[in-house]
């Protein structure tokens, strides 16, 4: 199976919204579309999908075009959408059978995907809980019990719950292709971490992942590769390590038990920040690094820690939006 | 945009949730069962307001309280022989007078009378006097009271039954001019068409004009909640959008179905329990202020065919139109507005078909132009004004406008399905799907040409 976006390119009138968008995904993997607000991911992820009409470029599964008759697709979108006032378990059957999952087999992957989820409450109702508490015997007791046992509809739920019904639609059918639109924003740590958990199952599982995010540090435990647009157009794309590698190790972090600001200062290093002796350089190389760590020694020290590493996806995502803006 | 299978698909789950959400949904249930009450205890609730039986037709039930009587004829006459004439009166106490028709006129009514109470004379005349000023029901008492009358003598004369009928047959009779010959032959009168088109388009009228706001509704809701990008990549617009017309279509028919047999349990109700009754044709007349009987329109399976087609194509055009208007809104604000224009529509097709009624001459084109044709052709087809062949040709045309209306529709639904901001006027659609047209006959060359 492999995955072919082809020269996608969409204007609104005089104003462009994505250019030349290409990338191929060619085994299962995380393909992130990175950029700043307004950029165009959402519009590339739409065109993608055929939701938004395109002036050029074509998807292409496995060598014919991205539909929904050739591809399993499971999506979650950025703007998040649940019928309000219908129940939610109907929903989920609805969506999963348009997706063509038989009703018996979508209600056992709505249970598991609850379960997994934490979010059989709203569902199913407060039966189970019910039954294991002694009733309290009062007047409204049981009308209480009553009210609280009932399943919710989708308007009593806060943000992140809407987020985890429509995170188990997007995986209902067991889709061969992902694609989700900021699926962490608006949550919390501990469901972020929920979120994480299943979609490292699914990349385990070998489904292909296209996820647009602006939590770098999320995408970078993820991805393999990248794309990131800038202003509707791709400033960077690539495997995230080669990229990260043709950076080379330049950021160094030093811990030491005194002050060595002209050690820093002599080697030629940046000194980006300082706490307590704690300091985050910029080095050129690991030669200018090893320089400074050199002289360290050689003045008898003490180091506590001597860290040399690539830069992390923010810093790249930063430092190439900034290049892009500053041509521009 | 060519139609292909897959662009149908999922139409039938889509169909089925909607249908099966408005059904279950706390606020339909509590309208239906409004409505129901309402068209169930209509007419015995209005009967007891009016402390009367309720009907549609000629009151059954008199006003009068009691009949005072002298005869003085050579004849004997009893209460009975009365009442077996009209049996209105036989709940009504008879009292033999105490007093005269000369003291009754020298002293004056209400010196003998009270209210409602009325005194019959019988000589060689038969005279009602009452203190209301115009009664008919003293006619009918009258009329009674003669033809009791009448056949007393006849059997004190010794006549048996089949003499007495024979004597009372009677007779009719009737004059023709050529141009009243020619009238007849032409079909129904003017009366019964207008009648017969008013009830008709009137009641489709009402079935689109409740679906236009359902269906508006349901599209827009759906838009508004941003959910339908999460079903797109699930199915096709067109499906989307005809499975949840349908479903409404269905949904509001039932409802008005539903009404139906509600106002014929009310009728029955009123018939059974108050004595009265209410058939279709005193309904339909009541309605529209004509006298209609339906026995002249000759109703077989053929009448109610063309009817019936008629109707579906009709309600199928308005359901579209409705559909497009809940496509060109990204709010529930627009609402309104979007429901306006379908309704003007509705209005125009509905007020062409009443004023075109008076317009023998011009029965061929209103049967054949969309819109117009869905409230005329059928009833132009039952009066004898088309033929079989203008109804087919009418109902043809009104196909194709349906389905280009759906192309048009899903067309619009899927440009606009991301769309944010005011609602889109109709020319803004038609240039829309003339450039989403031409993009893909571009892209389909395009594929073509890399293709080959």
């Amino acid at each position: 199976m492999s995955l072919s976006v082809k020269n996608l390119s969409k204007k609104y009138g005089e104003k462009t919204a994505l250019e030349n968008l290409s990338f191929e995904m060619e085994k299962p993997g995380v393909y992130a579309l990175l950029g700043t607000n307004g950029a165009g991911k959402t519009t590339a992820i739409r065109m993608m999908l055929n939701m938004l009409s395109r002036d050029s470029g074509e998807v292409l599964w496995n060598e014919s075009p991205l539909d929904t008759a050739t591809c399993n697709i499971g999506y979650l979108a950025e703007e998040r959408g649940l019928y309000p006032k219908y129940s939610l378990l109907d929903q989920l059957i609805y969506f999963a059978s348009l997706r063509g999952v038989k009703r018996e087999e979508a209600k056992k992957r709505i249970h598991y995907w609850a379960r997994r989820l934490e979010v059989e409450e709203y569902l199913y109702g407060m039966q189970s809980k019910i039954s294991h508490t002694p009733q309290k015997k009062g007047l409204f007791s049981g009308r209480a019990a009553a009210k609280s046992a009932k399943p919710k509809k989708a308007d009593q739920l806060s943000k992140g719950n809407q987020q985890k019904i429509q995170f188990m639609t997007a995986l209902l059918s067991d889709p061969e292709l992902i694609i989700l639109d900021e699926p962490m924003s608006g949550l919390d740590p501990v469901n972020t971490d929920l979120f994480r958990q299943i979609i490292h199952e699914e990349i385990e599982k070998g489904k292909y992942l296209i996820m647009s995010s602006h939590q770098m540090a999320t995408v970078e435990e993820f991805c393999t590769d990248i794309i990131i647009l800038n202003r509707s157009k791709t400033i960077l794309q690539g495997n995230l390590n080669e990229i990260k590698k043709s950076y080379g190790r330049v950021n160094l972090s030093l811990k030491t038990e005194q002050d060595i600001t002209t050690y820093i200062e002599a080697s030629g290093a940046t000194m980006v920040s300082e706490k307590e002796f704690e300091y985050e350089i910029k080095v050129s190389g690991e030669m200018q690094a090893n320089e400074l760590l050199g002289a360290l020694i050689a003045k008898q020290i003490p180091i506590i820690r001597f860290d040399l590493r690539e830069p992390s996806l923010h810093e790249i995502f930063v430092t190439k939006v900034g290049e892009a803006n500053e041509s521009a | 945009m060519n139609l292909h299978k897959e662009d149908f698909a999922g139409t039938g789950k889509v169909f089925a949730f909607t249908f099966r959400q408005l059904v279950f949904n706390k606020a339909n249930i509590i309208s239906i069962v409004i409505l129901l009450l309402v068209s169930i205890l209509g007419m015995p609730v209005m009967a007891l307001i009016k402390g009367e039986s309720f009907s549609f037709g000629d009151k059954e039930k008199t006003a009068i309280v009691k009949i005072y009587y002298t005869n003085d004829s050579q004849t004997k006459i009893v209460p009975k022989d009365i009442i077996r004439q009209d049996d209105t009166f036989a709940k009504i106490p008879f009292q033999e007078a105490d007093f005269t028709l000369s003291e009754l006129k020298k002293n004056g009514y209400e010196n003998y009378l009270k209210e409602d109470e009325v005194y019959l004379d019988i000589t060689d005349t038969v005279q009602v006097y009452g203190t209301d000023s115009v009664n008919m029901e003293y006619e009918s008492l009258a009329q009674a009271a003669g033809e009791a009358l009448q056949l007393n003598r006849f059997t004190d004369a010794g006549a048996d039954e089949d003499q007495i009928s024979i004597a009372q047959a009677g007779y009719g009779t009737d004059t023709s001019t050529m141009s009243e010959y020619y009238k007849d032959k032409e079909g129904p009168g003017w009366g019964i068409r207008y009648g017969v088109q008013y009830a008709y388009a009137i009641i489709l009228m009402m079935l689109c004009m409740f679906t236009t706001s359902y269906i508006l509704r349901s599209v827009i809701e759906e838009k508004a909640s941003k959910l339908v990008e999460l079903l797109m990549v699930s199915v096709k617009p067109l499906a989307l959008i005809m499975g949840k017309i349908l479903a409404v279509m269905l949904y509001v028919f039932a409802m008005m179905f539903a009404m139906g047999i509600g106002v014929g349990i009310s009728s029955l109700l009123t018939m059974v329990f108050m004595n009265t009754s209410a058939d279709l044709s005193s309904i339909i007349s009541a309605a529209t202020g004509s006298t209609i009987s339906l026995e002249t329109l000759q109703i077989d399976p053929v009448f109610i065919a063309a009817v019936l087609v008629s109707f579906v194509l009709g309600y199928l055009t308005f359901s579209i139109l409705s559909g497009l208007a809940g496509c060109s809104c990204s709010s529930m604000e627009d609402m309104e507005s979007a429901s306006m224009n379908v309704v003007l529509v509705l209005m125009a097709g509905y007020m062409v078909s009443v004023f075109a009624v008076n317009f023998r001459s011009i029965a061929v084109i209103v049967s054949l132009v969309p819109i117009v044709s869905i409230f005329c052709a059928p009833i132009e087809y039952v009066c004898g004004n088309i033929g079989i062949g203008v109804l087919i040709l009418s109902w043809v045309i009104q196909l194709a406008v349906i389905v280009c209306l759906f192309r048009f529709c899903a067309r619009i639904y899927q440009s606009l399905i991301m769309y944010k901001g005011q609602k889109m006027k109709v020319m803004q659609m038609i240039r829309l799907a003339g450039t989403i047209k031409k993009e893909q006959t571009k892209q389909t060359h395009a594929g073509k040409e890399k293709t080959s």
